[in-house]
């Protein structure tokens, strides 16, 4: 039941903050009948689609404006995340199998960035340039999270996994021939 | 352990987030950019976690054979288990050797394994050949438990399988043993040979010294005086089994190989010779030394057969068959003669060498013969006699004159390795040559007093039997 009142509470943001035209919120559907069907890849195509043409359509988004980037971010990101986290989750759903901790850090540090952005529009030289420019933000955003996440997703660090072999045996007993 | 890598689904969730990216940055639409932030963070706290978990993990794998006895063309059932302290989702197949065959089941394991619950597949595998082999170290894939990243493990041991012979030919073996008599005469004078009194002879008057059980009570009670019973007495004759594990007999044609007919006519021999009460023994040898020496008498037939089940795997080579040593093999004459020569001798392990045939398995096994058993034996030698053919000969000459009774049986390549539907001209003729250079050996070994016998594919143990109980007469 939970993913779909998140998808719901998405559908109602929608309207709210994106448009009031219930069109906007039509990539939400594909992501019902991804629930429905059980197909992970159905959900996610919804969604994708939905980050990029519905959350696209808010353009007034800016740095400039922060009250107003924390309730969009707040409104649309964070349900995004929880989102992908039910989309992805193991069939059938439990909200138990549900893993809070990666969904509340990616959140965190998506805050993080923001503040990051926010401490940098408010340096002098910088700040003008940033401010003044949504592209170059949106350039800063894209450079951070790729910077930050680049090595942890590119890397092949080898992890150590003990398998214990645990009863390598064939027993041979004493030789018996048929007789 | 290699590192993670992503799944088709997390290369999907990457790709969409580049492509939200870029939407982004063609919309000009921070928001956008937002969202694929968060999107980008997730899988990078995932693949973190990930990483975490399997890297404290401790997956248990258990191989099992069921069996305690793997016979050659006979299922056996193999039972793997996993277990994990944490949930996982994993997903491999067992690995089928070489010289295996899938009977039943599936190699194949996908599931989920929770804590204190095992992931089992059971399946059958068929061995092809006999000898030691081993089944691969495990692999797997554990996924993530969102399914965007998957790791591969491998367990670092082997499980080692012994695979004896046929049933088919040791129950031909023990049939045979059944039926076949041998009555062997003549002086055996070793350590271990045994005399039996089988038969009745006579029945004569007691004489002092004679044995208690011997007494006849009834001819006693009939002519009221003591009388005793002689019997025929009857030795036996102790076996020595020369195998030729050299690679010509290993050569691997048509899942056969001439090793394996040998073993199977071993087999056959050994049985039959242990239910007469002859004692048996093996020798095993390879181009340069010897491999295994079992002195008859010393220990039953059961570790005889086990020993020649546990003779080399067969092998398979280029440009055979055909007798290595015929000129044509290497263009150069100088090179040709400085090899047959030299290179025995580098290949003594250390120990020297005073003539050209005590570099050689053949004349080692006799060596060994010499200096371990006494005269008199049942030797039978079974090789190709494609490696070290002269020093078979000096080493036959050499047993004839210690009183060894000596047996030949010698597959010859040609007959297991042509193929019915590629016979050439250019085959036939390198065909023909082999034999008759083969014939100019049995030749020789005739002269020298040794019987040979030519055997092909199809001969079984009787064939060589009969040889052996003409022999014995």
């Amino acid at each position: 039941m939970i993913r779909y009142l998140v998808v719901l509470f998405l559908g109602l943001v929608s309207l709210v903050l994106i448009d009031p035209n219930p069109l906007w919120a039509a990539p939400l559907v594909i992501v019902l009948i991804g629930f429905l069907w059980e197909k992970r890849s159905v959900s996610i195509s919804g969604l994708v689609i939905f980050s990029m043409v519905s959350v696209g359509h808010v353009a007034t988004a800016s740095f400039s404006d922060l009250p107003h980037l924390l309730l969009l971010t707040a409104g649309l990101v964070i349900p995004i995340i929880v989102l992908l986290e039910i989309s992805l989750s193991t069939r059938p759903f439990r909200l138990q199998r549900m893993s809070l901790i990666p969904v509340l850090a990616s959140i965190g540090l998506v805050i993080g960035f923001c503040s990051i952005l926010f401490i940098m529009i408010r340096v002098q030289r910088i700040g003008v340039y940033l401010s003044s420019d949504v592209l170059l933000q949106v350039f800063m955003m894209m450079a951070i999270s790729i910077l930050l996440t680049g090595p942890i997703l590119l890397g092949s660090r080898p992890p150590e996994t003990q398998v214990t072999p645990d009863g390598h045996d064939v027993e041979h007993s004493t030789i018996k021939t048929n007789k | 352990m290699s590192g993670s890598r992503f799944t088709f689904l997390g290369r999907i969730i990457a790709s969409s987030v580049v492509v939200i990216f870029v939407w982004a940055y063609l919309s000009r639409n921070l928001m956008v950019a937002v969202v694929g932030s968060g999107i980008l963070l997730y899988i990078a706290y995932r693949r973190m976690e990930f990483h975490g978990m399997i890297k404290n993990v401790n997956v248990r794998s258990q191989r099992k054979v069921l069996e305690d006895i793997v016979y050659k063309d006979s299922p056996f059932t193999v039972k793997l288990s996993l277990s994990s302290g944490e949930i996982l989702d994993v997903q491999g197949a067992d690995p089928i050797p070489k010289d295996f065959k899938l009977g039943s089941g599936g190699t194949a394991f996908k599931g989920k394994l929770f804590p204190g619950r095992s992931l089992d597949t059971t399946y059958s595998l068929v061995p092809l050949e006999r000898g030691v082999f081993s089944i691969p170290p495990l692999r797997f894939k554990v996924t993530e438990g969102r399914g965007l990243f998957e790791s591969e493990i491998v367990t670092d041991q082997e499980t080692e399988i012994f695979v004896r012979a046929s049933k088919k030919d040791i129950a031909l073996a023990n049939l045979m043993s059944k039926r076949k008599q041998f009555e062997i005469t003549g002086p055996a004078n070793r350590r271990h040979t045994r005399t039996f009194k089988t038969d009745l002879k006579s029945v004569r008057d007691y004489m002092p010294g004679d044995r208690f059980r011997d007494i006849d009570w009834k001819a006693t009670s009939r002519l009221t005086k003591l009388m005793t019973r002689e019997f025929e007495t009857e030795t036996n004759l102790p076996t020595m089994l020369l195998m030729d594990t050299s690679f010509s007999m290993r050569e691997l044609v048509r899942k056969r190989t001439k090793l394996d007919h040998a073993v199977a006519l071993a087999i056959q021999i050994a049985i039959v010779m242990n239910a007469q009460n002859h004692p048996v023994g093996m020798i095993s040898f390879n181009e340069t030394g010897v491999r295994e020496h079992i002195i008859p008498g010393t220990s039953d037939v059961e570790k005889v057969l086990m020993s020649l089940f546990m003779l080399p795997n067969p092998i398979i080579t280029d440009e055979y068959p055909g007798i290595p040593s015929e000129p044509g093999r290497l263009d150069d004459e100088g090179v040709t003669g400085f090899l047959k020569n030299i290179s025995p001798f580098l290949d003594r392990r250390g120990r020297t060498a005073r003539t050209r045939d005590g570099v050689t398995g053949i004349y080692e096994a006799f060596r060994e013969m010499r200096a371990y058993e006494e005269t008199g034996l049942l030797v039978v030698i079974i090789t190709d006699m494609e490696t070290n053919a002269p020093s078979l000969l000096r080493s036959v000459k050499m047993a004839v004159s210690r009183q060894h009774r000596v047996v030949v049986v010698s597959p010859f390549s040609w007959v297991y390795h042509l193929d019915r539907n590629d016979i050439r001209p250019e085959v036939l003729e390198k065909a023909y040559a082999d034999h008759q250079i083969k014939q100019g050996l049995s030749r020789g070994l005739m002269a020298a007093g040794a019987r040979v016998i030519e055997i092909g594919p199809r001969e079984r143990g009787d064939t060589v039997l009969t040889g052996l109980r003409r022999m014995s007469r």
